[in-house]
């Protein structure tokens, strides 16, 4: 089993960073990252966009929870003769349900993102490249899991793309 | 609630206090109020039966004062066997007397575990037939006052009861010697017969001491009057109920009269338009000096100044045909005219009362006037005086002892340095007495001025007797062992003779009747009248006098009035001559007119302000001759013209904590000839002050129709006053309830607006007070509150009152404002609160479209003026802070009376469940029960064609309703 | 050396003392406010409510016109930071500063939520949760349903707040010096580094938290509106009265990011990264939220009148005229009035005009609020109950505490956080505001 490396490719522009990431992708590399300071609307994300299914599913659900919860309260658990009204009236127990549901939407919502982002990973290889600085706006970072034998074919073809500085960094 | 005499529980309680009364009257006893040693008591006593049980019957009303702490261990005897008649969480009720006017008023004490905690009318009494008045109600509150005088004081030092016994004994032998030359006593007018004899008995002991007597509240006119027009002193009284037209002349009567209450309920009597409707009203005419309840309620009033009422009564007089030269006074012919009209016409069935602030000439007039309308045995009545008088007044005394006459005064329940009008300078006076005595409630300013002060024992401390306006006599039992050591002025006056003998007080008002009603079982008549709370037959005896031929002509014509300001005092309706200072309740609850609240202000009618450019909140200097005295002024409408009224009772310097300081003292602009009214008053603005606190800030209704009136051709044509509307169309079903269906109509017509039912409520349901800055606020605490709303012009506008307790809406919009259910519907439909639940949102008040709940803004059971924990009604939770409070319905009631039948088996009577404001009420104006019942009273007033509540177009239905207010002018007097 | 990049400059305001004099001025100044705040609710907790003005009929004072206040304002803010990423998400100031406010205004106005109950210590009978009692508590009540929409409210507008944050804490990170602040930053940078996937799953959520809080802002704004609108008394009950609310919140919302903006960039000299075309656009929305109060007065007056209920039309006598004009009117100045002038351009590029006029514009929300909760108490619909309100010195002090507190908050943000948003910010070179 052949040892795996970063390389971790340092570009000038973002331009070229995306042009770096495109030609990277059709060469067959699936492991690889772009970092940059700010998001790249010029990059295209190979990446799967999600929708928005699975928030709006938790918001319904907490919402269903609230309203239940209620009327058990309201018309099961204790109904009390409140200014002569109904005790099984629906119709005060959803604005609670609904904020109530839009705040479970956005709890998954945070989750969810905290999980595709992989976060919190305090600690990641590609921090150890010393080009990485995200408080540069100029830095535009290419990263590669290659392994050991690519290496040699690889430098070069990432200057061709323009890459100013080429770092290997060991996991 | 269970009428002593009716339950024989109660007829034989007596057994409970005379066993309490030998007890008090014993050696532990006296040594545990600090008291003087008497001889026997059943300590002495080898044990037999009867002694334990009288002694069980002794510690129970011994464990009641128990909780003021003040009672040493020997004379807690803990309970053997349990007394008869004593269920722990059972309260007794006893029939006794109260005078805070100076005559006797009938009530049932309610006593929860020995302690009185609550005050009702005694409906066999003639002069309440079951109403209160706020000024009744608050002696309960009285009794547990804390600035109470506690002990016998000898130059402002404590010192024991047998110092001052000791000193009467030293002294005793020398007025013997002097046969009691230079021993005076100084009492009010007195009621009691027990004390009357007492002191006639004093008198004989020592024929040279002299007795005075005075009252702040004047009565004087009254028997003057009399004995112009029939050559001697009498005392009159009025039948209303047998009267159709009345005219007051400055008499309030519903207000202060001698029976009053007893005027208020045969009036509304006959102006009641629902039960049993004659299909006519009592009609009153009121010409005042100052607006009254009474004239508030009148068909026709004319405000006119004191001293011009005579005219009017002159004009009057000369129309029905008395000799007098004939006039209008200020007022219009054509209604003088109108109203003799309306006179002559009910010859028998009318009468013309005058008040006590109107001089002899006048009262003889209305005297004339009455046996001109032949009302003399029909709806005048007459008897000899009530009251025992001393042998001389005031002035007398005080130039008796600027004469140097004067070596020992005794003050029995008396305040004369504070009360005595100023130009007597009775304090200097006072001080070149040598010996100076003082009984009294309280450590008061003429107490300061006395050697001695000695702690009198409260009116449901005492034993004794009083007569009532007719002269029915009832007796005073105690409810409860002297809190503080104190004497009642019968056993001083008996200390003083040297007749006492070891007799407790009790010994000597029985040894009084005893002899009164000579033969015959007295021990039955004894425990009847103590029950029953009325001497059986003992009103006075009516006199038929005829006036003196001379009278319709040597009757000296009142003084034409000089123009210019007048002063005009009145005493307070509720400290009254400045007793009441010292009562948060009294201080707090807002005077019917003004709804002003702990304090007085010089009453003045808008267009006088207007002249003066001077407005409500102003401070006023009032000059009176020499004298002065500053005043916050209030616009009140109704006032005559030209004149500054001021109410008496205030700016009290040792009324005790709460009274010191509160209000200005009209007293010290008050003379012996001018004591009710003055002319000659220059009045300047001094600046701005405070302004007056009021509950009440705007008089108008705006157009919203809160009470609606109605003339009795409606009734009579039983038109609806408001037109029954569909019900309004709603999302959700209606609730049917099964059950009791409790509601409430409060009938317009007979309110008064007199308040006792405010007074009621507080002692019923332990309300608290706040203080004037809690006033000034707007915070009261009142559960019930009286509004009171004005018609017409600003100068003679027509005055209506609504009382407004909770409405128990059926669908109450507080209780789905509330988010956490601290206020929602019992089971029976009652608006409940939820004091534990409650987190104090104030959501369900700003919701309340009537605001009638109240909200402890601060820890009131604390802060301010709290009441004594003693009086606190054991059935109903005292509020923290933070927490909503309001009119119940007085649930607590309620669930009595069901638990009640309950264990009877039987279910709740119409009628049994009875609220305090309703039992209170002395028109008898608020009917509750249950709507379901058909044979309620009540649900019979919902169908009547008056019936309408408040604020229908809300749709929050609900229980409590009005009885729109029906008046009967007369058509001919002009408007 | 090249010339300081607009991230590093960001970070510098959190990272390099010394800070500008007007910041030592305003920090010392809203600590003494917090002190007043802390003083004010110890003497209230031993004292009760009662030091307030409140009475009866007005039981509903300062306390609850400063939650309205601060809760509306937060409400607006998160309308505004939503709509600005829903809108391209490429305003520095704009998200940054109304992220905050809504956070803060909603922490302050929340505290008040506690602060005016009677017993505050049974605050937790609000909470859902089962019990021996069997007490639950009552839905229908409008305060129950404020209550879940000021925690959900609450909730979001933390985590808008922090996911807006996340990136540009990892630029404070790689600036910071010094092992302390190094971890400080890493920490709360849960090891950012900027990833296309990152940067994809950020930007995604941003959109996802943006779409929520916007239903969430103006259901939780006609919420707390319906604490009054749905009372019966004349003056609450007006089924207007929500839609209204959010419209002034947004009025409110962006008066306040305007001053707070306007103060930023002028003490920290950001001029440059805050464009006047970015105030400009909040200019606009001020501008436009204030022509519909505007209107909204306009239609709930006529309402009234057309109405023709004896109370209904009371009330419009004593706004218009009566006893409450002088409030009604100061309003109409500052919230509606003033702000028009916005509609010429040369005035609404004008910072220093824009940032009083934003001030202006909140006063005039918390006279609305006092307008709406207290005089339609003083003058009800029973005449005997009528009875005008008095604040007292506390009611003041808590008012100007609360401010404080508010201020403290922004400054801490100012001392500690990025105070713009980085992220939105383009590289020197890139011409900024451009997606």
């Amino acid at each position: 089993m052949a040892e795996r490396l970063l390389v971790v490719a340092a570009l000038t522009s973002a331009d070229a960073l995306a042009g770096a990431f495109d030609a990277a992708w059709r060469a067959g590399h699936q492991r690889l990252e772009a970092l940059s300071s700010h998001p790249l609307p010029g990059l295209r994300d190979p990446s799967r966009p999600r929708r928005l299914t699975g928030e709006l599913g938790v918001g319904v659900v907490v919402a269903g929870i609230a309203f239940l919860i209620q009327y058990y309260a309201a018309a099961w658990a204790y109904p009390m003769d409140v200014a002569g009204k109904p005790a099984q009236a629906w119709a005060p127990l959803v604005p609670a349900a609904l904020v109530l549901g839009l705040m479970g939407a956005g709890i998954a919502a945070l989750v969810s993102m905290v999980r595709e982002a992989a976060l919190p990973r305090l600690h990641h290889p590609v921090f150890d490249a010393s080009r990485l600085d995200l408080g540069d706006e100029q830095c535009y970072i290419l990263a590669i899991e290659v392994k050991e034998s690519e290496l040699p074919q690889l430098r070069p073809w990432l200057e061709g793309l323009g890459a100013e500085e080429i770092q290997e960094v060991r996991p | 609630m269970d009428k002593p005499q009716q339950t024989p529980a109660c007829s034989s309680t007596n057994d409970l206090w005379k066993g309490l009364e030998e007890l008090k009257g014993s050696g532990p006893a006296r040594g545990q109020s600090g008291g003087s040693q008497t001889e026997g008591g059943v300590f002495g006593e080898p044990m037999d039966r009867r002694a334990a049980l009288k002694l069980m019957g002794a510690s129970l009303a011994l464990a009641g004062t128990t909780a003021c702490g003040r009672l040493p261990q020997e004379d807690l005897v803990p309970y053997v066997r349990r007394p008869e008649e004593v269920i722990p969480g059972r309260p007794l009720w006893f029939a006794t007397t109260l005078t805070p006017d100076g005559y006797g008023s009938g009530v049932l004490a309610k006593s929860d575990e020995g302690r009185p905690t609550f005050l009702e009318g005694n409906p066999d009494h003639p002069a309440s037939l079951g109403g209160m008045d706020p000024r009744l109600q608050a002696e309960v509150l009285g009794l547990y006052d804390p600035d109470r005088s506690q002990a016998v004081l000898r130059g402002g030092e404590v010192a024991p009861w047998q110092s001052f016994t000791a000193l009467v004994q030293e002294i005793r032998p020398a007025w013997k010697a002097r046969r009691g030359q230079g021993l005076v006593l100084l009492t009010p007018p007195v009621n009691s017969p027990t004390l009357a004899g007492q002191i006639a008995d004093l008198q004989d002991r020592y024929p040279e001491s002299r007795w005075y007597s005075y009252d702040p509240v004047d009565r004087g006119a009254v028997p003057a009057g009399a004995r112009k027009v029939f050559g001697r002193p009498l005392d009159s009284y009025y039948d209303l109920s047998a009267a159709r037209v009345i005219l007051s002349l400055d008499a309030d009567l519903l207000g202060d009269e001698p029976g009053h209450l007893r005027y208020a309920r045969q009036l509304a009597d006959g102006r009641r338009v629902t039960e049993g409707h004659s299909g006519r009203m009592t009609r009153l005419y009121v010409v005042e000096s100052t607006a009254t309840i009474t004239g508030a309620s009148a068909d026709h009033r004319k405000a006119v100044r004191a001293s011009e009422i005579g005219l009017v009564a002159q004009g009057l007089a000369s129309r029905l045909g008395l000799p007098v030269t004939p006039g209008n006074g200020p007022v219009a012919g054509a209604w003088l005219d109108a109203l003799a009209k309306d006179l002559k016409g009910n010859k028998g069935a009318a009468l013309v009362a005058a008040g006590y602030a109107q001089p002899p000439a006048v009262h003889a007039l209305a005297q004339l006037m009455s046996h001109q309308l032949g009302a003399f045995g029909t709806t005048v009545l007459h008897t000899d005086p009530i009251r025992t008088l001393g042998s001389g007044t005031l002035p007398d005394l005080v130039s008796a002892m600027e004469a140097g006459e004067v070596d020992t005064l005794v003050l029995l329940d008396c305040n004369p340095v504070y009360d005595a009008p100023a130009d007597l300078e009775f304090g200097k006076h006072l001080d070149r007495v040598g010996l100076r005595v003082h009984l009294g409630l309280y450590a008061d300013e003429s107490a300061a001025r006395c050697q001695w002060h000695l702690p009198m024992a409260h009116p449901l401390e005492s034993w004794g007797d009083a007569r009532a306006f007719d002269g029915t006599a009832s007796l005073v039992q105690p409810l409860i062992a002297p809190l503080y050591a104190g004497m009642t002025p019968i056993e001083v006056v008996a200390l003083l003779a040297g007749s006492r003998a070891g007799k407790g007080p009790r010994d000597l008002v029985q040894a009084h009747w005893q002899a009164r009603e000579g033969a015959g079982d007295f021990n039955a008549w004894w425990r009847r009248t103590l029950a029953a709370g009325v001497a059986a037959g003992s009103a006075a005896p009516l006199v038929h006098p005829r006036p003196t031929p001379a009278a319709a002509r040597d009757w000296a014509l009142t003084s034409a009035p000089a123009g210019g300001l007048e002063l005009q005092l009145r005493p307070d309706p509720w400290l009254w001559d400045g007793r009441g200072a010292n009562n948060a309740w009294l201080q707090e609850l807002p005077r019917p007119l003004s709804k002003l609240s702990w304090g007085n202000a010089a009453l003045i009618a808008p267009a006088t302000a207007e002249s003066l450019h001077i407005t409500s909140g102003d401070l006023v200097t009032l000059q009176l001759g020499d004298r002065s005295l500053e005043a916050p002024v209030w616009v009140q409408p109704g006032e005559p013209r030209d004149t500054v009224t001021l109410r008496l009772g205030y700016g009290r310097l040792r009324a005790g904590a709460v009274g010191n300081g509160i209000g200005v003292d009209a007293y010290r602009l008050r003379t012996v000839h001018a004591s009710w009214q003055a002319p000659g008053l220059s009045l300047k603005r001094s600046g701005a002050g405070p302004m007056p606190v009021s509950t009440q800030l705007h008089d108008r209704m705006e157009g919203r129709d809160f009470v609606r009136t109605a003339t009795l051709a409606q009734v009579r044509s039983g038109t609806r006053v408001v037109p029954p509307r569909a019900p309004r169309p709603s999302l959700y079903p209606p609730r049917t309830r099964t059950g009791p269906v409790w509601g409430m109509v409060i009938d317009l017509s007979t309110c008064i607006g007199c308040t006792a039912c405010v007074t009621a409520c507080q002692n019923e349901n332990n309300i608290p007070v706040v203080g004037r800055e809690g006033v000034a606020r707007g915070r009261t605490m009142h559960w019930i509150r009286v509004d009171r709303y004005y018609q017409g012009g600003a100068d003679a506008p027509r005055t209506l009152f609504q009382p407004v307790p909770c409405m128990q809406c059926e669908q109450a919009p507080c209780e789905y404002a509330c988010p956490v259910g601290a206020t929602v519907h019992s089971a029976d439909g009652l608006n409940d609160m939820v004091y534990n639940r409650c987190i104090g949102t104030r959501f369900c008040s700003q919701n309340c479209p009537y605001k009638v709940r109240r909200f402890n803004w601060l820890d009131y059971t604390r802060a301010g003026f709290p009441a004594p924990p003693q009086v606190a009604n054991p059935n109903v939770t005292v509020r923290g802070r933070g927490v909503m409070e309001k009119c119940t319905y007085c649930v607590q009631r309620i669930r009595e009376a069901e638990i009640r039948a309950g264990r009877a088996g039987r279910s709740l009577d119409a009628g049994e469940v009875q609220t305090a404001c309703q039992r209170a009420c002395p028109t008898r104006a608020i009917q509750f029960g249950d709507l379901n019942r058909g044979d309620s009273a009540v649900a019979r007033a919902k169908g009547h064609a008056l019936n309408y509540v408040l604020l229908a177009e809300l749709g929050t239905l609900p229980r409590t309703s009005y009885l729109a207010r029906v008046a009967d002018p007369n058509p001919e007097v002009p408007t | 050396m090249s010339p300081a990049g607009p991230g590093e400059r960001v970070a510098a305001v959190a990272l390099s003392a010394p800070r500008p004099w007007p910041w030592g001025v305003a920090a010392f100044s809203a600590v003494l406010l917090l002190l007043a705040y802390v003083a004010s609710v110890l003497v209230l907790f031993r004292n009760g409510i009662g030091i307030f003005g409140n009475n009866i009929p007005v039981g509903w004072g300062f306390p609850i016109v400063n939650i309205a206040w601060w809760i509306d304002l937060g409400h607006g803010a998160l309308l505004l930071a939503a709509g600005a990423v829903l809108a391209g998400d490429r305003w520095p100031a704009i998200s940054r500063v109304s992220e905050s406010i809504a956070l803060f205004a909603g922490a302050v106005g929340g505290s008040f939520a506690i602060l005016h109950t009677g017993r505050p210590q049974y605050i937790y009978f609000l909470f859902t949760y089962p019990n021996t009692l069997d007490q639950w508590p009552q839905w229908r009540s409008p305060l129950m349903w404020d209550f879940f929409a000021i925690i959900a409210f609450l909730v979001v507008a933390l985590i808008v707040w922090s996911v807006g944050m996340l990136p540009d804490l990892a630029v404070l990170r790689d600036h910071a010096k010094g092992r302390g602040r190094q971890l400080f930053y890493g920490l709360l940078a849960l090891g950012w580094r900027g990833s296309h996937r990152q940067w994809a799953a950020w930007s995604r959520a941003r959109t996802v938290l943006a779409s929520i809080a916007v239903p969430l802002a103006v259901i939780s704004t006609g919420i707390s509106a319906l604490d009054f609108a749905g009372g019966i008394s004349a003056g609450y009950h007006s089924t207007l009265t929500p839609v209204d609310a959010v419209a002034a919140a947004l009025a409110t919302a962006a008066g306040m990011a305007l001053t707070v903006a306007v103060v930023l960039r002028r003490t920290f000299a950001l001029d440059d990264l805050v464009p006047v075309t970015e105030l400009e656009t909040l200019g606009r929305v001020l501008l436009g939220s204030a022509l519909a109060v505007g209107f909204f007065a306009l239609y709930e007056g006529y309402m009234a009148w057309y109405g023709a209920d004896l109370f209904d039309r009371y009330s419009l006598s004593q706004t218009l005229t009566g006893a409450f004009a002088p409030w009604y009117w100061t309003w109409i100045a500052l919230m509606v009035v003033l702000p028009l002038s916005l509609a010429w351009r040369s005035l609404r590029t004008s910072p220093w005009l824009l940032g009083t006029l934003g001030l202006l514009a909140n006063v005039g929300a918390w006279v609305d609020h006092y307008l709406v909760t207290v005089t339609p108490q003083e003058r009800g619909f029973m005449t005997s109950a009528w009875r005008d309100f008095s604040p007292t010195a506390w009611d003041w002090l808590l008012l100007c505490g609360s401010v404080g507190f508010f201020v403290c908050l922004l400054l801490l943000q100012a001392r500690l956080l990025p105070v713009l948003a980085v992220h939105a910010l383009r590289p020197t070179g890139q011409e900024a505001g451009h997606g």
